[in-house]
This record gives C-alpha cells, structure tokens and sequence, in this order.
C-alpha cells in the first residue's frame, strides 16, 4: 500500500529522517517507536504531503505523495491545528466539507463515546478533550491508511484504554493504521508490527510476534534495550 | 475552490464585522447629521467615512498577506495543507477570496458614497450634480469625457491588477521564507527584504518600459489610442500575477515544511 524507499529530510546541518526504506501493508496496526527527535513525526509528515522529502520517494497505491494520495491517507498531527473560531461541530463539517470519505454520523458516535459535546469551543479545551477530538475526526475517516501521532498523548489511563478500543475498531483488512507513541505498553496488546526508529534511522523492524520470539523479549523490553 | 474560500471568510469574520459596525456607526452619524440638517456634522462624517474607506482597502490588503504568512508559520496550516487540494488551488483561493471581498468591500462603500454624496448635494440644494461638475472640470483640461471613461474602467482594472501583483509578489516573499529559506534564522527579515527588492525591481521596470498615463490616453480622440497606452500595463500587472502563484505554488510543492 505504501513504499518509502531511501527517505532522508534534513534541516541545515540536522537530518531527521536517514535513509529509512519500508512498507506498509493493509490490514495491520503498526507502531513507530522511538524518542522524542528520533524524526517519527516527520516521517509521517512526509507521508502526510506536510514535509517534502529532501531525497528519497514515497508511494502510495503505487503513485507518489500528492493530492490524490490525500484522499486516502488520514493523519493526526501531535499538536493542537484546528482554527480559534471552530467548536467540534464546526471540525466535522470542515472534515465533511474536504473528505469524501467522512462520516458525520461516525464523527458524531466517536465524540459521543468521548464525551465531547459539539458546542465545545477548540480554543477553551485541555489537552486531554483536544487529543480526543482530533482522534474523533480522524477516525471519523474511512481512509485507507490512518496515522496517529502520539495518540495516548495528554490522555487519562481511564480514558486510554477506551482509545484503543476505537482505533482497534477503525482496523480493517483493507486499511492500515500506523501508530507513534512514547508509551510502549500501551501499545504492545495491540500492534501487529513494530518499526523502532533511532537518530532518524530504522533500528529494527518487523512483525511484533516475530521479534518477541526472536529475541524472546517483549516489545517493551527490545524498546528499553535500543534506547536505554 | 469555493469551500476553501469560505473558510478563508470563517477566520476572518471577526475582523470583518469590526469594520462593518465601524462604516455602520458612522453612516449613521452621517444620516443623523443629515435628518437634523447639520451641515458640519456631514462634512464630520463624511471624512471618516473616507478614512474608514481607506482603513477597509488597507485591512483587506494586510489580511490577505498576514493570513498567508500566519497559516505557512503556524499549526492550522496542517488543515488547510491535509486536504486533497493542490497548492495551487489554495495560492489561488486566496487570492480570489482577497478579490471577492475587495470587490465587496468597493461594492458596499460606494454605494455608500453615491447615497451620501445625492444627499449632500440634496442639502445643499446644488444646481450641478457631480457628473456636471466632473464633466466641466474634464472639459477645461481638454478631456475628452466620451473617451475618458474607457480609460477610467481600464485604469480601474489596472489599479485591481496592481494592487494583485504587490499581494502576489508579498505571497512569493512569504513562500520563499516559509520553504527554502526555512532553516534560516533571519527568514522573517530576508522575507521582508525579498518582498522590498522584488517590488522595486518591478517598479524600475514599470516605470523604465511600461507607459501608462490616463490622462494622456484620456485626451486621445482615437480609442484605440487610449487602449494603446493602458494595455501594456494591464498586461505587465497580470504576468506578474500569474507568475507569482505558479512561483509559490512551485515552491510549496518543491519544499513546503509545516
């Protein structure tokens, strides 16, 4: 579904992103692990057509990152984006305005489930009601790959587990969801492949089940092993 | 295209009612004046109305460039950048919504102004209303009026035009900034002197190769005279116009970094 061969971003004398080559297949949840500045967020930037790569290419479906890949990627930025005048309605209906495959029903029964209420000014709310929001409208796609960026970010353990539940809903056979996160545990029940990223590079990668038995560790530990 | 201009109006509707209620108060100031017969307190209103007509040109020149600027340099950019639109259609939604609401803007206030100026004339009880006086006025500088109106309707698409390549020319500044020159640390600074230097040099060669002059086209008989000495500079005003959105909307699609 999407091919990433060679990618490097550099920003003057840093580089963010080395050389990572990989793919990503339908019908898997995927986890982008690394620290902060291990250049996660700007790989899927790249993805996302925000970041142009400085070498490298990226293809979608077999074509390379534009406005029709747009269509059918869905991605949620880390940090707050959304304009000072929208409430969550008013989110829903910019998502239904430029998607064609949004869902204001779908959008309606996740904010629901979150306890958002569509008068719910974007400019009054934490960091814990915004995370939830932009997951809300992104799920609220029904896109062929959807990547979060820090989903659990700034939300309660009670409210945690919740997430998960609807993104592991989102999954389907046709789509893939690709996941970064500091917090490992959380997503070590429910990813099917694991992608560790470190100083821009691909460390290792593989599927989750596969690099448990190899290394007979858990995700959790391969993690502490690369990065401590 | 029409749906990325209504978000460009969404952000900036708080703005925009500022400015109506401000024409608004003083329309009214102006229409009291009027009904009470106080001559002093029209002329009062009358020339803040003009100063608030100047305010509204400004503000629409200012929004337009700083909303850009802003949405390259700040998180909502994702939003806007995230949809399937190509660069070009957002440099272009821009641009036409800046025109949409000059245009309003220009609808509105002389409309105004046509009202205000009947009713001035209404109180002062003049023999001459103003098309007299400007055709008097045209007449002792050897203009022919006929003609003259060809060369004001081109000189307002010209003004339209010029106005449009001095917003084009500041969008490729603040692109430039936004994707090659993003690293730098003084990319707000060098935007600044990227935008000065492209204007003069678009001046130099206005005013070096480019002959417009209204009232030289406006004393011609011959309409294709008049037409003659306007369009060159019509036509300079566009290619830089066109050029400058192919410019940004290369650039954004070349090197964009949100």
């Amino acid at each position: 579904m999407l091919t990433c061969e060679n990618l490097v971003k550099k920003y003057m004398t840093v580089t963010a992103v080395e050389n990572i080559s990989l793919e990503i297949e339908p019908g898997r949840i995927y986890a982008l692990l690394g620290p902060n500045g291990s250049g996660k967020t700007t790989f899927m930037k790249m993805v996302a057509g925000l970041i142009k790569p400085t070498s490298g290419r990226i293809l979608m479906e077999g074509s390379p990152v534009g406005v029709e890949s747009k269509k059918k990627i869905a991605y949620m930025p880390t940090e707050s984006y959304f304009y000072p005048y929208m409430n969550c309605k008013d989110v829903g209906l910019y998502y239904q305005d430029f998607f064609e495959d949004f869902s204001m029903e779908r959008f309606y029964e996740l904010m629901e489930k979150m306890n958002l209420s569509h008068q719910d000014k974007v400019s009054k709310m934490s960091s814990g009601m915004m995370a939830k929001l932009k997951l809300a409208v992104t799920l609220a796609r029904d896109a062929k790959l959807i990547m979060l960026d820090e989903p659990l970010n700034g939300i309660d353990i009670i409210a945690r587990e919740q997430i998960i539940n609807s993104i592991i809903l989102c999954a389907g056979q046709d789509k893939a969801i690709v996941m970064s996160s500091h917090l490992v545990d959380e997503l070590e029940k429910i990813i099917d492949y694991a992608i560790f990223i470190k100083n821009g590079e691909v460390e290792r990668m593989g599927d989750a089940e596969a690099l448990r038995e190899e290394s007979g560790k858990s995700i959790v530990d391969i993690y502490k092993e690369i990065y401590a | 295209m029409l749906k990325l201009m209504k978000y460009e109006y969404k952000k900036n509707r708080g703005i925009l009612l500022g400015l109506i209620l401000l024409v608004a108060g003083l329309e009214l100031y102006f229409l009291i004046s009027n009904g009470l017969g106080k001559l002093e307190h029209m002329g009062m209103a009358a020339g803040f109305l003009v100063i608030a007509t100047m305010v509204c040109f400004f503000m629409v020149f200012i929004l337009g460039i700083t909303n850009y600027q802003k949405e390259l340099n700040s998180k909502t950019s994702y939003l806007i950048f995230m949809t399937p639109n190509s660069s070009l259609k957002i440099i272009v939604s821009k641009l036409l919504y800046i025109l949409v609401l000059g245009c309003a803007v220009f609808l509105i206030l002389g409309s105004l102004a046509i009202l205000d100026i009947k009713l001035f004339y209404i109180m002062a009880d003049e023999k001459f209303g103003i098309i007299e006086i400007v055709k008097e006025l045209a007449r002792s500088f050897g203009v022919n009026l006929s003609h003259v109106w060809i060369a004001v309707l081109l000189e307002v698409i010209s003004f339209v035009l010029s106005f449009f390549s001095v917003v084009a020319i500041a969008y490729l500044a603040v692109t430039l900034a936004a994707t090659f020159l993003q690293n730098s640390r003084w990319k707000g600074f060098i935007g600044i002197v990227l935008f000065v230097l492209l204007m003069v040099l678009v001046n130099w060669i206005d005013n070096r190769f480019i002959h417009n002059n209204m009232f030289v086209a406006a004393a011609s008989d011959d309409v294709i005279n008049i037409i003659r000495f306007m369009v060159p500079q019509l036509l300079y005003n566009a290619v830089i116009v066109v050029a400058s959105v192919f410019g940004c909307s290369f650039l954004l699609d070349k090197a964009v970094s949100l």
